[in-house]
């Protein structure tokens, strides 16, 4: 009897190993594909043995980017959440969130996750939430965790993104197919910035405004054929490919006022050919009137939004699909169209 | 038992030689009492230990995650090695092999099943795995350990099932949570009982005893500490039933008990402590539920033993835990004063005595030095801060110092009188 139930407890063991590998398998092989790119590191990512940490736009929502019953009701810890995908515009298979909703969608992409920090430091969002969906560990082979740590970029230097292909089922559960290098980086450097809180300096005019930052955002071609950046604007110091975002993913872009990119119209200044490891550099005033923002308030200028609230932005390259038309066709896809973020930024320059 | 037969298989030969006994009368003692079958606990353990590393080894090998293995590789290896050495175990009892190369070849099974786990979990970047690696893995060993009957299996399960527990406590410290002891309790212990295991019996017990109060604490934690003391009467209670009912496996649980319930007894004879310890700060429901389980605990424990000193300095003790429950219930409202923690001292004291002279009875030196160090202890405590009156404090030690000689000079008549009666 004892010989028997020895070998019946071996086949219960090879069947949970193989269903929790059938599983996976099945997803591998049939779940739609959906690429991911990751967010900019930032230094609280950690690489522990033999895993890699990853982080999306998903793992992090700020309180516009929730839907449904998550909106304006703090979730709690453990909750199923759905992170719904759209397509990045220029590319082919890049998605990015779209929201975040505790109902589950009847159609379209998502991922199926909960409530809670994933592996490594995420901060929560003020009136926003933390997500997981088990799709945040890149198990590698020994020692080239440190070459992706190194290829994905520190703080201070140039960050390529990971896009990770996923296997998504269609109850939103996941997992990691293969990975890729986005083939264009990024490097945000802050130029100059006023470390100064607003001050009260007794002359009964008010509070002395602290300036926004100046910053250089800098695009490289790290991939291995010549790329084309667009930026209208770049001569007048528009630049109006260039952006501001919050901090906190999920939600609209920060809208500015200015008029200055409107109707703009492509040049041949406005197309900038990157050949391999070449860079494209702007630099941006942040206190110019050109950022300046609009909100429930009406208009604003940046650094007193950015004072009011503490809250840190982002910028991010990202062309008008429209400007697409007037352009050679035979170009194709050697033009960057697709969105690219920095690291986040306070104002006091403080890059996170 | 075996140790006793050893020894006295090593005094026959100088019976023979001083002319005690015959040969004949030898061989016939030889006989009653065999030695029995050498357990080779040795080669166990090692090829134990050995099986173990091996897997660990396994483990490491697919830790470093080579890329030019493919996935299903991987898989296929890892399973194959289970049913190698599962199998292999299978095959060696059959074939009438040493226990000792049955259970490490099934060991090595169990740990490969671990690293399957954490396997299919790499191959595929699963993060988290549902149900916990941890808690499978144990059952798994759990699982062996019931179809084998083996104590190394269980052993690897213990291990296994606290260190999921740990490791679950992390993410979920708020919630009060009981499975894993119940696990123990019931997967682990009744296989102890039944193989008669004392390593087992201890082990499981004392783990029972972490995981408990960490299971339930979330809910009480300021009368954890009385929580323990319970645990410790507990395990003294359940030491005396099982020597009664000759179950030795379970009696070395009463060390564990003495363990925890003599400082924990040492602490209360010490105004300051006494408060902190019995959670009278805590919730009064809370606190009177607990304190009414330390009485019943102190009750069944007095019920049980068959020694009339222990169950003196027991009931002591009973009578302290009952008086703070009356606090509790508020049948007594004053509690200053050393008459509060008077009951306390004089148990420990009674405990004190009780293993001196019970260790003398027994020719044992622990005993006889684990009653000495309580004695010392109380007295250096008291002999500092028991009564505000030094001529008090004077009264009592010359009282309790003759007391202790008096106690001393009455058990040795005792003996002797009882010696005289049997010859």
């Amino acid at each position: 009897m004892i010989k028997h139930a020895v070998l019946f407890v071996l086949a219960l063991e090879l069947l949970f190993l193989g269903s929790l590998g059938l599983d996976q398998e099945i997803l591998m092989r049939t779940g739609e594909s959906v690429v991911l790119r990751t967010t900019p590191v930032d230094p609280r990512d950690i690489f522990r043995g033999d895993y890699v940490i990853l982080r999306y736009d998903v793992n992090a929502v700020g309180a516009a980017g929730l839907r449904d019953g998550l909106a304006g009701e703090p979730a709690a810890d453990g909750e199923r959440v759905y992170a719904v995908l759209e397509p990045i515009p220029g590319s082919d298979d890049l998605r990015r969130l779209a929201y975040v909703t505790d109902v589950r969608p009847d159609e379209g992409t998502f991922l199926a996750g909960r409530v809670g920090r994933p592996p490594g430091w995420v901060p929560r969002p003020v009136g926003g939430l933390a997500a997981h969906y088990g799709i945040e560990k890149l198990f590698v082979e020994q020692g080239r965790g440190w070459e992706i740590e190194e290829r994905r970029g520190r703080r201070d230097g140039m960050q390529i993104p990971m896009e990770v292909e996923l296997a998504v089922a269609a109850d939103g559960d996941a997992s990691i197919r293969d990975f890729r290098w986005s083939p264009m980086g990024v490097t945000l450097e802050v130029v100059r910035a006023d470390e100064r809180p607003p001050t009260d300096d007794g002359d009964g005019d008010g509070d002395e405004a602290a300036r926004a930052p100046t910053v250089c955002v800098t695009l490289h071609n790290v991939g291995d054929v010549p790329r084309w950046v667009i930026d209208p604007g770049g001569a007048s110091g528009s630049h109006c490919s260039f952006h501001l975002a919050s901090a906190d993913w999920g939600g609209d872009a920060m809208r500015t006022a200015t008029s200055e990119c409107r109707g703009i119209t492509m040049d041949a200044d406005a197309l900038h050919r990157l050949a391999p490891g070449e860079s494209y550099s702007v630099t941006l005033d942040l206190d110019a009137a050109r950022w300046d923002v609009v909100d429930d308030d009406g208009v604003v200028d940046l650094a007193t939004r950015l004072a009011g609230n503490g809250a840190a932005i982002r910028m991010v390259y990202r062309p008008d699909p429209a400007w697409l038309a007037g352009l050679d066709p035979s170009l194709g896809e050697a033009i960057w169209t697709t969105e690219l973020y920095t690291p986040s930024f306070g104002l006091a320059g403080r890059i996170d | 038992m075996a140790r006793v037969h050893r020894w006295l298989h090593g005094e026959l030969e100088d019976w023979q030689a001083e002319g005690l006994i015959d040969s004949r009368q030898a061989d016939a003692i030889r006989t009653r009492y065999p030695l029995g079958a050498s357990a080779d606990w040795g080669r166990l353990v090692l090829s134990a230990i050995g099986a173990v590393i091996i897997g660990l080894g396994v483990i490491l090998f697919f830790a470093y995650n080579w890329d030019d293995m493919p996935r299903l590789v991987k898989l296929s290896v890892i399973f194959a090695g289970l049913i190698a050495a599962h199998g292999g175990g299978w095959w060696a009892a059959r074939q009438g092999r040493s226990r000792s190369s049955v259970e490490a070849a099934h060991l090595l099974g169990t740990t490969l099943f671990g690293a399957g786990i954490w396997l299919v979990s790499q191959a595929y970047h699963i993060d988290p795995i549902e149900p916990d690696p941890l808690l499978v893995w144990g059952i798994g060993a759990l699982a062996t350990a019931w179809a084998l009957l083996s104590i190394p299996q269980a052993f690897a399960a213990v291990g296994l099932l606290v260190a999921w527990t740990l490791h679950d406590m992390q993410w979920h410290s708020a919630t009060i949570d009981l499975s894993p002891s119940a696990l123990l309790a019931l997967g682990v212990l009744p296989l102890a009982l039944l193989r008669r295991s004392k390593p087992l019996v201890l082990l499981t017990t004392a783990a029972l005893f972490v995981l408990v109060p960490m299971g339930v604490l979330p809910g009480i934690e300021d009368v954890a500490l009385l929580l323990i003391f319970c645990q410790a009467v507990a395990l003294v209670a359940l030491a005396e039933l099982a020597e009664r009912f000759g179950r030795p496996e379970v009696v070395p649980i009463r060390a564990l008990g003495y363990l925890v319930y003599l400082p924990m007894l040492f602490a209360l004879t010490f105004a300051d402590a006494w408060r902190l310890v019995m959670g009278l700060d805590s919730e009064p429901g809370v606190a009177m539920s607990v304190t009414a389980v330390a009485c019943g605990l102190v009750g069944f424990a007095i019920w049980v033993s068959r020694r009339l000193e222990q169950r003196i300095a027991l009931g002591v003790t009973g009578a302290a835990v009952a008086y703070y429950a009356a606090l509790h219930l508020n049948i007594v409202t004053s509690f200053d004063g050393w008459w509060l923690v008077l009951p306390f001292n004089l148990a420990l004291a009674g405990h004190g005595v009780l293993f001196i002279l019970d260790g003398s009875s027994r020719r044992s030196w622990p005993r006889i030095s684990i009653g000495c160090l309580v004695l010392f202890a109380l007295a250096s405590a008291r002999f500092v801060d028991i009564f505000d009156s030094l001529l008090a404090r004077s009264l009592a030690f010359l009282i309790f110092g003759v007391a202790l000689v008096a106690v001393g000079r009455f058990v040795h008549r005792h003996d002797i009188r009882s010696e005289a009666a049997h010859d």
